[in-house]
């Protein structure tokens, strides 16, 4: 079932022709398959995503999808630092170490464009300030958003 | 992306009960730096710049300061009392 209706595919696909500049891959990982569901594992939201994620990257030959399992991919996800599903990874140019853990729908689903576009960009919409401090930090900084879709 | 030492986890609170427990979310967004520091709400640019920085530094007034001008009350609150207590 289609998430986006023709006319808002359109007005994505037209800034994504507007503003994407290098090819990103959103690596997506899933629960295991085969019939085994794990404690914690949603299956109907780990699809959900899938079927959001495939449409927006029809929207441009810059966006690919690539469908991993947690398990069956253990060697992939460990190289993402992936423990928990559904979860995207933003790809490139580079590993900007941006994650999505959960279903990108609702007020979110802007979250997941606006995030192809700036990884895309391999740059945020932030102050020359912001851009001075961030490059100063003396240490790492490992930021957690909670979000909702409402 | 602008700068290596960062990585970002988004997090849909309600599909990850777990986690939005360990950290006490209660009010969305809540953004926790380090396991240590933790602020709720969508902070103008200036504001979240130096809650982040100020949490990476330490609490100290850093180096920082002069960044944004009047963002003293946004600090990062330092989560002292160890994660996943009930009884906060």
């Amino acid at each position: 079932m289609p998430f986006l209706n023709a006319k808002d595919a359109e007005v994505i696909r037209r800034r994504f022709a507007s503003d994407l500049e290098s090819d990103v891959r959103l690596l997506l990982f899933l629960p295991a398959t085969g019939g085994l569901t794990l404690p914690g594992e949603d299956w109907q939201i780990a699809e959900y995503t899938r079927q959001i994620l495939n449409q927006v990257a029809e929207l441009s030959d810059k966006i690919q999808v690539e469908e991993y399992g947690l398990l069956s991919h253990g060697d992939v996800a460990q190289r993402y630092k992936v423990r928990l599903v559904p979860a995207i990874v933003f790809l490139g140019r580079e590993d900007y170490g941006v994650r999505y853990l959960g279903l990108p729908a609702g007020y979110e689903f802007v979250t997941l464009l606006e995030t192809i576009i700036a990884v895309s960009r391999g740059r945020g919409e932030v102050s020359e300030t912001t851009r001075s401090v961030l490059a100063a930090l003396p240490a790492d900084a490992h930021l957690q958003i909670f979000v909702t879709p409402t | 992306m602008e700068s290596p030492r960062i990585t970002v986890d988004i997090v849909e609170a309600t599909e990850f009960p777990e986690l939005a427990q360990r950290y006490n979310v209660y009010a969305v967004p809540k953004i926790v730096i380090n396991d240590t520091h933790e602020f709720v709400g969508a902070l103008p640019e200036p504001h979240f710049i130096t809650a982040l920085a100020r949490a990476v530094t330490g609490d100290g007034a850093g180096p920082l300061e002069e960044t944004a001008e009047g963002a003293a009350e946004v600090e990062a609150t330092r989560l002292d009392s160890g994660l996943g207590d009930d009884d906060v």
